[in-house]
Order: structure tokens, then sequence, then C-alpha cells
């Protein structure tokens, strides 16, 4: 569905994009990352027709992006990272304008955006101002906006940017049920552990360059050889996070304790887990499971980027 | 074949009524408050116009009355209502035609636009379908009063329709010209434009001109029968001038020839509102929101701010959408839009200026000046319109195999042009051909048609040598991405350079002549010699003014010396815009070799930028014989100028040939000189 060849981008001295070659499959969640200025915009702006390579070409459903824009631009939809100014209307007119400008018949329209409202959870707000919304709100807007034409291809530029924990939770859940209905889809974002849950490949970038591509299964193989340091995850009982993590972080040998949604993820070079364990039963922590877990995303992006930017 | 026509039209015209234009316009400009206040304001200005034409004026200056008396009360009446409905659309419409590029460009959302694949002839449809309810409404709200005005008198009420039928065409066209000289410039300039364009054509309404060149609204629709009516001696004469064009002895009436004025400017603002303005996606110009052109990381921040050029950049990404056919013709489509447009202008002009009704009243010293500020005017104006590449040098078409720069289209359209104003003039002088003879003179002398003519065709001639020059001189300094203004800057530089400082030189040595000063004659002769570089020197020997041809000096420069010098030029300044756009085309080739991904030319790479895409160079601003003496290559990433064996720039290289350069012209100036002076 999408093929880039060997693109680049250039602004000024800056080479922003060198030589990446990527393809996304028809149904694809595709998950772009990298730090700051690694070129993820501009690739997903080369995507959506409103950049051109200065080398090498972008394809779309088949076709470069520079033959017939206008007519690519209608099977897509494209979600930028900023939502911008919009008029005095609500969000089923916002939806309807952006309807009509993709072509959606009138007859269909009302019902299309009807659709979108209730799949991005909006439907209770349809008669709001566009602009008068939460962060969150506008996100899941934007979202509806790119689907009211229900394209094939979907660019999506950091959906989850500034959002609070559940507006976040709310658009992964929308992005996970626009892959299950077989949007093609690429995905901007900085929040690792969204694009690990959601996305079946992820690309790293870093400089402009592609680092490394592949699953997030893939990616964490080599990292997931057998080493001395073993790293788990507990789940304690609600409202002791903090209580285990201290516990965990007093013990000899254990090497980094991180917060996780519903517990404490750990690593040892003990031989098993069990003194941690028994620490935690000692302070009185009720463990509610206890699993070993394995390299993540965050840690192939930690060893694949250096973090400087560009 | 008819059928297929309505069908396209009917299924346009559809898909306009579901623009999002529409859904825009439905909800901002028809809501209920919005409507009451345009009619407010509308109904105040058509009352107190028709109250001061009515009343005020009529006892201030007695002629109005007289008006008033000739035509009726009723007739006056609701014609002075007409005339505020048209004033006050003047004013709203344009104000109702801008924010389509401007609003979403400012408001962040453009590109959200653009990505829909709208076609633009689509987006702008839309605003167009949702005005004519806006333009229904306006003329509408205003009946009622037109209605009472008309019933103070007998006022005839198929002129009041057509009146109306007047005003809502005039708002349509109005309306488009403002949409296409929007996307050509910005919205809030448009804006300025047609605002200040409208005063101006009233004004000339009004002017004693004829029709040709003064008729663009409805306003003589009113003004001709009143100024009938007014009689006395300017009667007949403004009859004249105010009522049907009078095209090279062919009268057509007012009616026909607004309607073709209106159809000619609707099909010119149409082809802008389709296109786009001329862009071509070079690096740097190719991203939606920045531009950032080669070098900018040296430049200081307020040279990087272009507000022009990045307005520009983010509207063609909205005009791609247009259709694939039109993306392929673009180029021809753009330069016969603006050969029309400068036909048509010349066509007016020399039919106005050689109208045999005109050439009669007129003293034939004036229709010569005027002739030559015409001819001059319109030359000059292509010279530039050609001449400047606006930003797209790499413009390229494809025909069959061949690629044809910009510049061969724009050549071909400024040799069509000059040939349209020598057809215009010769069936201009034909036209009017009895009527010269019965022209007054200031002089009181006879003047022979044939010596006018020879006069014309002489002025023409030289005008179109100047033309040749100005237009390769612009093309050649925008090639090299120069802006528009810049470009204009120098076009206007030469031809100024070239029509006053030698028209200086010379009149200071006449001045010193006459005064009885002892001038050395090499004095007076390199003077002689420098002012043949201005066209106004054959103009004026060749004239009936004796003291420019009296301090002819010797020799070919002298004599033919505006001949020889511009030849010289001229063969000079096209060599260089042949090697240029042969750097163009060049450069096209490799840039299209580099997107389908084929390997880079052998050679160094930039020393600037590492780039491997650098290609071997014939033309430099700076210098003639550089490429060739130094072998100069430029880098198409940061468009730096190489040395092709190095990759690095070569400068004091450079610089040393720019000086051997100026050394040997001036060398060459002075032997030229010492021989034309000996």
């Amino acid at each position: 569905m999408i093929e880039l060849e060997s693109v680049s981008k250039r602004y000024d001295r800056l080479l922003a994009v060198d030589g990446v070659s990527l393809a996304v499959e028809r149904g694809e969640l595709l998950g772009l990352i990298g730090p700051n200025g690694a070129g993820k915009t501009s690739i997903m702006k080369m995507m959506a027709t409103l950049a051109t390579p200065d080398r090498g070409t972008v394809r779309l459903l088949g076709w470069p992006t520079q033959r017939a824009p206008g007519a690519l631009r209608r099977r897509l939809g494209y979600m930028p990272a900023e939502f911008g100014r919009m008029p005095d209307m609500t969000v089923a007119e916002y939806l309807s304008y952006f309807g009509a400008a993709c072509g959606v018949p009138r007859a269909v329209r009302r019902r299309r955006v009807e659709d979108v409202l209730d799949l991005v959870d909006l439907t209770a707000r349809r008669d709001s101002l566009v602009g008068s919304g939460s962060t969150g709100i506008k996100q899941r807007t934007l979202i509806a906006k790119t689907l009211v034409h229900d394209p094939d291809v979907l660019i999506l530029d950091e959906p989850a940017a500034g959002l609070d924990p559940r507006a976040r939770v709310e658009v992964r859940e929308v992005l996970k049920e626009l892959r299950r209905i077989g949007k093609t889809i690429v995905v901007s974002s900085h929040i690792l552990a969204d694009m690990e849950e959601i996305c079946d490949r992820v690309a790293i970038l870093e400089h402009g360059r592609l680092v490394a591509h592949g699953s997030v299964a893939e990616l964490t193989r080599d990292l997931a050889r057998p080493s001395a340091t073993a790293a788990w995850v507990v789940r304690v009982a609600p409202g002791t996070q903090d209580r285990a993590a201290e516990v965990l972080g007093g013990l000899e040998g254990v090497s980094s304790v991180a917060l996780e949604e519903e517990g404490v993820r750990f690593a040892t070079d003990a031989a098993s887990a069990n003194p941690a364990l028994r620490a935690l039963l000692a302070a009185e922590v009720e463990v509610v499971a206890l699993r070993p877990e394995g390299p993540r995303l965050e840690d192939v992006f930690l060893q694949q980027t250096r973090g400087t930017i560009a | 074949m008819t059928g297929g026509w309505r069908a396209r039209a009917g299924a346009a015209l559809a898909s306009w009524a579901d623009s999002p234009s529409v859904e825009h316009e439905e909800r901002t400009l028809l809501s209920a408050p919005k409507v009451a206040v345009w009619l407010s304001l509308e109904a105040a200005v058509v009352v107190a116009f028709t109250v001061a034409a009515l009343v005020v004026l009529p006892a201030d200056e007695p002629a109005f009355a007289e008006v008033i008396a000739a035509l009726g009360t009723g007739r006056c009446a609701a014609g002075a209502a007409q005339l505020a409905v048209l004033l006050f659309a003047s004013l709203v419409v344009p104000l109702r035609a801008v924010g389509l590029l401007e609003g979403p460009r400012w408001r962040g959302y453009l590109d959200q636009v653009a990505t829909t694949g709208i076609s633009p002839a689509r987006y702008f449809g839309g605003k167009w379908l949702a005005n004519q309810p806006f333009f229904g409404g306006l003329l509408l709200g205003s009946f009622p009063l037109v209605l009472l005005a008309g019933l103070l008198g007998d006022a005839p009420w198929g002129e009041v329709a057509a009146g109306y039928a007047l005003i809502y065409a005039y708002c349509n066209v109005l309306l488009l010209v403002t949409f296409a000289l929007g996307v050509l410039f910005h919205e809030a300039l448009a804006l300025l434009m047609v605002l200040g364009g409208t005063g101006c054509a009233l004004l000339l309404e009004f002017a004693p001109a004829p029709s040709a060149i003064a008729a663009w609204t409805p306003l003589r629709f009113w003004l001709a029968p009143a100024a009938v009516a007014l009689g006395g001696a300017d009667a007949e004469l403004l009859a004249h001038l105010y009522g049907g064009a009078h095209l090279f002895g062919v009268e057509v009436p007012w009616l026909l020839w607004i309607g073709v004025v209106w159809a000619g400017a609707v099909a010119l603002a149409a082809v802008p509102c389709a296109l786009g303005p001329l862009h071509v996606f070079a690096p740097g110009v190719n991203n939606f929101g920045a531009v950032v052109l080669p070098g900018d990381g040296k430049r200081a921040f307020f040279r990087r701010l272009r507000p022009i050029l990045t307005r520009r950049v983010d509207v063609a990404f909205l005009f791609q959408n247009r259709p694939p056919w039109l993306d392929r013709w673009h180029l021809p489509i753009r330069t016969a839009h603006l050969l029309a447009l400068l036909v048509g202008a010349a066509a007016a002009g020399f039919a106005a200026l050689f109208d045999p009704w005109v050439v009669e009243r007129t003293p034939l010293e004036l229709i010569r000046v005027l002739h030559g500020v015409v001819a001059g005017s319109l030359l000059l104006g292509a010279a530039y319109v050609f001449g400047a590449e606006r930003n797209a040098s790499l413009a390229v078409f494809r025909l069959g195999p061949w690629r044809l720069p910009k510049a061969a289209l724009d050549l071909a359209a400024m040799v069509l042009f000059t040939g349209a104003v020598v057809a215009l003039q010769a069936i201009a002088f034909v036209s009017a051909w009895e009527a010269l003879p019965r022209a007054p003179t200031l002089s009181g002398a006879f003047l022979a048609p044939e010596d006018l003519l020879a006069h014309a065709n002489l002025t023409l001639a030289v005008l179109i040598v100047l033309a040749a020059g100005t237009f390769l001189v612009v093309k050649l300094v925008s090639v090299d991405d120069l802006g528009d203004l810049k470009a204009a800057g120098v076009g206007l530089g030469f031809v100024f350079t070239v029509t006053m400082f030698p028209f200086g030189a010379l009149a200071l040595a006449m001045d010193g002549a006459r005064r009885g000063e002892d001038v050395p004659p090499r004095v007076v002769a390199v003077a002689a010699a420098v002012a043949q570089l201005s066209p106004a020197t054959p103009i004026a020997a060749a004239s009936d003014f004796e003291a420019a041809s009296a301090l002819a000096g010797r020799g070919l420069l002298a004599e033919r010396g505006y001949w020889v010098w511009h030849g010289l030029f001229l063969t000079c300044a096209a060599a260089l815009v042949v090697l240029s756009q042969g750097q163009v085309v060049r450069e096209s080739r490799l840039r299209a070799a580099r997107a389908s991904g084929a390997a880079a030319p052998p050679g160094a790479p930039c020393a600037e930028c590492g780039s491997s895409w650098v290609a071997p160079a014939m033309y430099c601003r700076q210098s003639t014989a550089a490429p060739w003496a130094l072998g100069l290559a430029r880098c198409l990433d940061c468009r730096a100028t190489l040395r092709t064996a190095t990759g690095r720039p070569p400068g004091v290289a450079l610089s040393a040939v720019v000086a051997g350069e100026v050394l040997v012209a001036l060398a060459a100036l002075g032997v030229l000189l010492a021989w034309a002076t000996s």
C-alpha cells in the first residue's frame, strides 16, 4: 500500500531523511518512532503528499505520489500534528465540511458523520463547537475527520500527543478498532508502550535514517538472549505500588525499578524472583501476580538510538 | 454533443453545490442576522444616493435639473437607485470573495483541505454558487426602493430590469476576478487591487474616453442617456464616447461590447482559479508550511522570512488537486492566458487611439506621443511578463520527446505578441486612414498619413528592439531563482539606463553647445554616439524635433547607432539566454533521473553539502567566460557554484576571471569609441 524507495529529504544542510526504504502492507499498522528531529514528520508528510522527496520515490497504492496527488489524496486520511483553529462550527459540521471536501455525497454524508462520531465516541458532543473541546476531544475529532470518507490509508501524526492517560487509552482503542476493520495505518508517537501494544511493525528512525524495522517480536528477539539480569513485573493490590517499589528498590541485586500501570517492573541478578517475593510479602504488600518480562520496545529504542537531536 | 456538454455542466454544478465552500457559506453568509445587516446597509446607501441625485445635486447644479427634466423623474430616480446598488455591490462583492485561501491558511488547516483531494474548480465553484443567493438578495432587497423611486414618475421598467441584469452579471465578474487575483497574489492584496481598480474604472467611465478602453462597469448604461440629455456642444462627443465601442471602423453596440469585455474577464479569471499560481516543486520549495532554501543556514533570520513564497508553496499544494490533463498542459495554457490578456489590451488600446472620430478631434502630435506610450507600455509590459520566470525557471513542458523550458514558450509568446502589435497597428492605420488628413495639428502644418505611418513604424521598430533587450535581460537575471520584484527592478533598471542615461549625455552636450561653450568636438561626438543607445534618439531624429538631429556625428554609430548597439547587445544576451536555458533543461533531466532512482553522474561531489548530484554549468550569473575557463558545475541540492574538478567553490579564481572580463570589456569599449570618434 505504501512504499518508500531510497527516499531522501533535505532542508538546506540538514539531511532530514536519508535514503529510507520502507513498505507498509495492506491492513498493516506501522509505527514510526524516533527522537525529536529524527525525520518522522517529514516521512509522514511525504506519505501524505504534502512534501515531495528530493531523491527516491514514495508510492501510495502503487502510484508515485507526485504523479496524481489529487486522486491519491481522496483515498488517504491524513491527521496532522496540529489541529489548527477552525472557524465556529460544531463537531458534526466540521466532519460534514471535510466529508464534502472529500467528495462524500450529501445523501450519505449525514450517515457517515454519525458513524464516525460513534466510532470515536463523540456522538454526545456532535453539537459542541469544534474548537472548544479538550485536546483529547480535538484529537478524536481529527481522527474522525480522517475517517469520514472511508479512506484506504491513514497517516496519523502523533495522535496521542498531549493527551491525558484516559484519552490516550481511548485513542489507542480507536486505533485498535481501525486495525481490526482492515485499515492500513501509519502512526507516529513517542509513547512506546502504546506503539508496542497496537503496531504490527515498528520503524525506528534516527538522524533521518532507518535504524531498525520489524515487528516488536523481531526487534526484541536480539535483546532476549539469556543474561545475568532478569526482568520481572509484579502486579500488586491497588494503592500499594509505591510501597512495593520502595521495598524492591532496597533489595540487594535489584538494578532497576519502574512503576507500571498496575504494578512494578524490576530487574534483578538473582537466580529467581523468590527473594523479591519474600520481601514484598514480609512488607505486607499483597501480590496479585508475578511474571517474567522480556525486553520491550523501549529497550530496543534505547539501544538503537543515541538520543541526540539531528 | 450538446447533450454531453449539458450533462457535464449539470454534473459540475451538482458537484459545486455539494462543495464544502457551500457548507461554509451557508453557515456564515446566509445566517439571518448577517443578511439583515447587509440589507440595512444597502437600503441606507440607496436612499442616500437617490436623495442626493434627485434633491441635493439639482439644487446645486442646474445641469442636473435639466437632465431630470429631459429624462423624467421616474427614470432618473430608478437609475440613481440602481447606481447606488451598483456602488454598494462594488464594495461588498470583493469583500465576500476573499477568505477561501487565506482563511484556512491563517487558521492552520489548509493542509487538511489540500489532503482531501478537492479540486480547485469545486472549491471555488462552491463559493461562486453559494454567492448567487447573496447577489439575488442584494438585488431583491433593493427592489422595493427602486420600485418606489420609479413610481415617482414614469420609469421605463424594461430598462430597470436590464439594469438589474447588468448589476447581477457585474457582481459575478467582480467575484471571479477577485478569486483570480487572490490566487495569484494574496487575498488581502487582491481585495485592495479590486477595490482600487473598481474605483479607477468608475472614474474612467465618467471620463471622456472611448468605450473600447473605458467600459468596464455597467455605469455607462445610465450615464450615456444622461450625457445625451445634457445637450450642448459636448453632447455629441459624449454620446459617441459613452456609447458603443468603435473597433477599427466597426461599431460594436455598448451592450454587446460590455458582454465581450466581461466574458473575456471571466475567461481570463477562470484560468488562475483552475491552475493556481505557477510553481515548481524544486528542493526547498516542496514542503507544505516550510520553505527552506539552500544557504538558509547562513542567512539572518529576517532573510529567511518569505511570506509570499511560503504562501505560494502552500497554495500550490492545494492546486495539485487539479485534473491531470490540466497538469499536463498548464504551462501552454498559462502562456496563452497571458498572451490573450496582452493582445486584448493592445487591441483595445489601438482601437481607442485610432478611432476615426477621435482622430479627427485630437492633435496629431498628441496621437503620435500616445502611440509611443501605448506601444511602449504594451511591449515593455510583455517583456517583463514573459521574461520573468516567476521562480519557476525549472518548469519544463514535455512535448513528445522534447523538453521545452518555460523560456521557449515565453519566447514564442513574445514573438506572437510583437507580431500582434504590428498587425494591430497596421489595422488601426487602415481604419483611420481617411480620418488622418482631417486631424488637427498643433503647428498647423499638414502631416501626410504616409509620414505618420512611417514614423509610427519606426517608433514601433525601436520599441520592439528595446522590448527584446528587456525580455532577454529579465529572462537572464531571473533564471537563478530571482524573485519577481527583483526581476522587475532589473528590467526597469535596464530600460531606465538605456533610455535616460544616454539621452542625458546628449542633452548635456547639446546644452553646452547651445550656450556657446567650447565643447570639444570629440566630447560632442562621444555624447552623440552614446545617445544612440536611447530609443528616444532615433525617434526624435526621425521627427521634426530638429535639435535632436543637429548633433548627429560621423560614422556608423552615430547614424545607425541604435541598431548597431542594440544588435550587438541582443546577440550577446540571446547567446547567454540560450546557455542558461540549456542549463535549465540539463538540470531538469538530472532531477528527473534522480527522482527515478538513477545513479549520480560521475564527478567530484559538492564540497558544500556532500551531494553527488552536480551538473556541469555552461552559464554563470557573474561571468560569461568562467564556465569554460574554470570548468564550473552546479550542485543540484544546495545550488552552489563549484569547480568540476574539485567540487569546491571557485572563490578567488572566479573573481579573477570576472575582473579580466571587465578589463576586456572596458578596453573594447575604448577601442569602439575611439573608432567612432576618429
